[in-house]
């Protein structure tokens, strides 16, 4: 793939006339994927894909067209040539941009990320033969991800990454269920196997007969997978620059010093420490970590290459969106959130997450999956699945109990268009009050 | 303008059927889409954006298993490569399939359909749809506490070519049109929201922008959100509740076009979307909701979003009652999922491009007109709410318990509006929510909508939806707003 965007660049620079430039963003994938239902392959196969952004600009103006790419010269070079003609002939009927950045010149990133993949053969084995006789509904996606930029100035950067993702869900009956993941590079049988293993051990509570909650407030320990629900939710608008300077983020309280969280919440943007390439599709590399909230309180703002020039600061993020958001931890212990709950719930996921209350960063959403009743200390029973509907400030302010010192990175299995890179590492909370409202 | 060479779906049509590989069976489902972007944000044109996406889905059936390939590379290298890739995946799902593979495709049928068009999208050039978008942008901008407001248009042309081993060759051809207009108010701590679109999406061309009188909606759409900036919280408790189109599309996909899809009946999207409160039996038993609601699939209307002639797996498209006079009796689901069932279904198999494989969606699903005005609708309400233009949403994955919020609201009182409510949210169980139905407007009233953003499938694939719906009244309903919720 890498040789695709080498070719488009090097022919993109022979069509530049006097006085244009050109970026070029690059995504490919060449992705395996399985699709299975009762423990049984439903839908399996393979995707292909590789496309370029070109942005074509001239005396301050410029505009975009995005082609497939082929991978064959001679299949790619005339709808090169004819984006670019197309753009050009554009480009003098349309209004400089005074909100348009790209990189200059720089150092150029290479960053290849070699993984060890499963054979798609062996990996539906281990998946199906560990979970036999199980009722496993799941997805597989395995393959190579590939994300580059080249410039007319020389600039450059490429992305590879070979890595796979298992999601699964183990059904007893209806919608009483447990969810595993698996993700990663270095592909272990051992490891697949041990954690479905692990959700059918979990299957046994939920034979139990389900409890039907009355709405309420609840003493709760929401498992990580459980928060990033919510600030999946809160990150749509939450951190972006753009929608803080138009007033328009749910945390519009937070960033005006209105409120503050506990002063246990640390939030940053760590693209240092995710999985997702460090140049944002204009060619800017991207700091190390952002800080978006520290010791409670507002701490900045992601701002992609557009807000950069609309509010003249510097360039730090891909988009106005967390691709490796990251919590501090905590100090309570995993092991220990059952007996820390005492009598309560543990949820360990949530679903269908949206903001219900803007002005309060309010969420609502359901529990889903292995949500089960506490009491005394010890698990119980699985609950009826439960609409909850929280504000952010009083889950993570006055609500919050503690948060634990182990955190989970949870890989974004996310696939419309392509497979995504984002990922995030978050502890897991217990809070107070939590209410649940149908 | 076109940035690019629209490909000749024949071509690569042509070049697999002379390198089709020795198997069972084969499909080929070709699609070339063509996409134009413009926008004006805060009086400042966005960067023009112009794509094209084409590429191959190649299924196989061979060994009693069934993979697919997509590609973008239509060479023939690149379609033997996918074939290859197809085959070996067949093979290796073989012993461990879900049901023995179906036939790929309809017989020999050679048919084209094409949805109207009546002036082309490049009629108007792109500097003159850009200044449209700037005087509707400007026109919005009425107030200092307007503090964000932008219009923008989304223009896409989709051929797909359907060709398969019993000789059938199927060409579609749509042109889909997306306005947006929307506006921020704030003062202080406040901050409200209105827009215009993008549930007006629908087929056809520039004609569609004067059937949605969008020169009309700039001073309107940021009007309402500098209204609400003063407009009083919803009030809370259980209450008559009108929901305009605007809300009956959201309403209508999430807690009836979601439970009928056959593929989650049959749990395929229990790991994601989820699954269904509806099962197997309650097909021609089930009382869905009260007599007064009727729902079509209906993939024949001029305009709507998802019209089509056929499905992707080449199912003819034909309209089909899904609940009339309140009982359930027909499900959502394409031909591979009626076989696995036993379940009557609609053609709706269908792809959100050549990269996914079909599923289970909805296409038109649309709640058909009564009797009364929206004048009597409101007249009947001693105490309620009217709610327009969806905002938020969340249901569970049984999709029974909902909670929608809305752009805006008005309180009823003796069968009168009363004035602007902000932050208006109701929640319900689907399966008596319907049952709830107590008006539904007539056919004076009825608006032809959509979703543009219908998520559902591993891998996941987002696909557009249209519905069509007038106003309805229900009774005794959860409603709220703001920090009521």
């Amino acid at each position: 793939m890498r040789s695709s965007l080498e070719r488009a660049a090097d022919l993109l620079h022979g069509l530049m006339q006097p006085g244009e430039a050109f970026t070029a963003y690059f995504e490919g994938e060449d992705s395996d994927f399985a699709r299975l239902n009762g423990n049984r392959v439903r839908q399996a196969g393979n995707v292909l894909q590789q496309r370029l952004t070109l942005d074509l600009m001239r005396d301050g103006r410029h505009a975009q067209a995005a082609l497939p790419l082929t991978g064959d010269p001679d299949a790619d070079a005339p709808q090169l040539r004819a984006a670019t003609d197309g753009l050009r002939a554009l480009l003098p009927h349309l209004p400089p941009d005074p909100h348009h950045a790209c990189a200059g010149p720089g150092t150029p990133g290479e960053d290849f990320r070699a993984g060890r993949l499963p054979d798609s053969r062996e990996l539906l084995e281990v998946l199906t033969g560990t979970a036999e006789g199980l009722d496993l509904v799941g997805h597989c996606a395995t393959g190579r991800l590939c994300r580059g930029f080249a410039g007319s100035a020389g600039q450059w950067h490429w992305f590879e990454t070979e890595s796979f993702s298992l999601d699964w869900s183990l059904y007893h009956r209806a919608d009483k269920a447990v969810k595993g993941r698996y993700a990663g590079r270095e592909w272990d049988p051992e490891a697949l196997a041990s954690r479905i293993r692990g959700t059918r051990d979990q299957l046994e509570i939920m034979a139990c007969e389900p409890v039907r909650l009355e709405p309420g407030r609840y003493r709760v320990f929401l498992a990580p997978a459980a928060l990033m629900e919510i600030l999946s939710v809160i990150a749509w608008q939450g951190f972006g620059l753009r929608a803080e300077r138009t007033r328009q983020t749910p945390l519009l309280r937070l960033a005006d010093g209105a409120v503050e969280l506990h002063p246990q919440v640390s939030l940053d943007e760590h693209s240092a420490g995710g999985q997702a390439p460090r140049f944002s599709p204009e060619g800017f590399t991207l700091p190390d970590r952002v800080a978006l909230i520290n010791g409670g309180r507002h701490a900045g703002c992601l701002a992609d290459a557009r807000s950069s020039r609309e509010y003249g600061v510097p360039v730090n993020a891909a988009a106005e969106r967390p691709r490796s958001l990251e919590m501090a931890p905590g100090t309570l212990a995993t092991d220990e959130a059952a007996r820390a709950v005492g009598d309560g719930l543990l949820i360990a996921d949530l679903w269908y997450g949206n903001l219900s209350d803007r002005a309060r960063c309010a969420v609502t959403g359901m529990t889903r999956y292995a949500c089960l009743q506490v009491a005394g200390g010890i698990p119980v029973a699985p609950v009826e699945p439960m609409r909850f509907d929280v504000s952010l400030y009083q889950l993570l302010g006055e609500g919050l109990l503690g948060l634990t010192r182990e955190r989970e990175r949870i890989v974004d299995t996310g696939t419309y268009g392509q497979r995504s890179t984002g990922s995030a590492l978050l502890p897991g909370a217990l809070v107070r009050g939590f209410p649940l409202t149908l | 303008m076109s940035i690019s060479t629209p490909t000749d779906l024949e071509v690569p049509a042509r070049r697999f059927r002379e390198l089709v590989p020795a198997v069972d069976d084969w499909s080929l489902r070709l699609a070339d889409v063509e996409s134009e972007t413009l926008s004006v944000r805060r009086d400042v044109v966005e960067p023009v954006q112009f794509a094209r996406d084409t590429g191959a889905m190649i299924t196989v059936s061979d060994g009693g298993g069934m993979g697919y390939a997509a590609t973008g590379d239509l060479s023939r290298a690149g379609l033997a490569k996918a074939a290859e890739r197809a085959r070996e995946w067949a093979h290796r799902a073989a012993p461990l399939r879900l049901f023995p593979p179906p036939a790929l495709g309809p017989p020999a049928i050679r048919d084209e359909w094409q949805a109207p068009a009546l002036r082309p999208w490049t009629e108007l050039d792109t500097a003159a749809k850009l200044r449209l978008l700037q005087e509707l942008a400007r026109r919005m901008k009425i107030h200092d506490d307007i503090v964000d407001w932008s219009a923008s248009l989304g223009f896409q042309r989709r051929q797909t070519l359907l060709v398969n081993a019993q000789g059938a060759e199927i060409r579609q051809a749509q042109h889909i049109l997306v306005p947006l207009l929307r506006a921020v108010a704030n003062r202080g701590g406040e901050t409200q929201v209105r827009s215009f679109g993008p549930d007006r999406g629908g087929q056809g061309g520039l004609e569609r922008l004067d059937t949605l009188e969008l020169g009309a909606q700039p001073e309107r759409v940021a009007g309402d959100a500098l209204a609400l900036l003063d407009a009083p919280d919803c009030p809370a408790g259980t209450l008559d509740l009108i929901l305009m189109p605007g809300q009956m599309t959201l309403q209508i996909h999430e807690s009836i076009g979601h439970p009928l899809e056959l593929d989650r009946i049959l749990g395929d999207e229990r790991n994601y979307a989820g699954t269904s409160f509806v099962t197997p039996e309650m097909f021609g038993t089930y009382r869905y909701g009260s007599e007064l609601l009727n729902v079509t699939f209906d993939p024949g209307v001029a305009g709507e979003l998802a019209s089509f002639g056929y499905d992707d797996e080449g199912t003819r498209a034909e309209r089909q009652w899904l609940i009339r006079d309140g009982l359930l009796l027909r499900g959502l689901g394409g031909t591979t999922s009626q076989a696995r069932s036993g379940l009557p279904g609609v053609a709706c198999a269908r792809a959100s491009s050549w990269n996914r494989p079909p599923i289970d969606r909805m296409a038109n699903l649309n709640l058909e007109p009564g009797q009364s005005s929206l004048g009597d609708l409101i007249r009947g309400v001693e105490h309620g709410v009217l709610m327009d233009t969806n905002r938020s949403w969340s249901i569970d994955d049984s999709r029974n318990k909902f909670q929608f919020g809305c752009e805006l609201g008005w309180r009823i009182e003796d069968g009168e509006l009363r004035g602007l409510v902000r932050n208006p949210g109701y929640r319900g169980i689907s399966s008596a929510f319907w049952r709830s139905l107590a008006g539904v407007g007539d056919r004076d009233s009825l608006s032809v909508m959509g979703v543009g953003t219908c998520g559902k499938g591993e891998p996941n694939q987002m696909i557009a939806v249209g519905h069509a719906s007038p106003p309805c009244l229900f009774r005794g309903v959860t409603v709220f707003g703001g920090a009521g919720s």
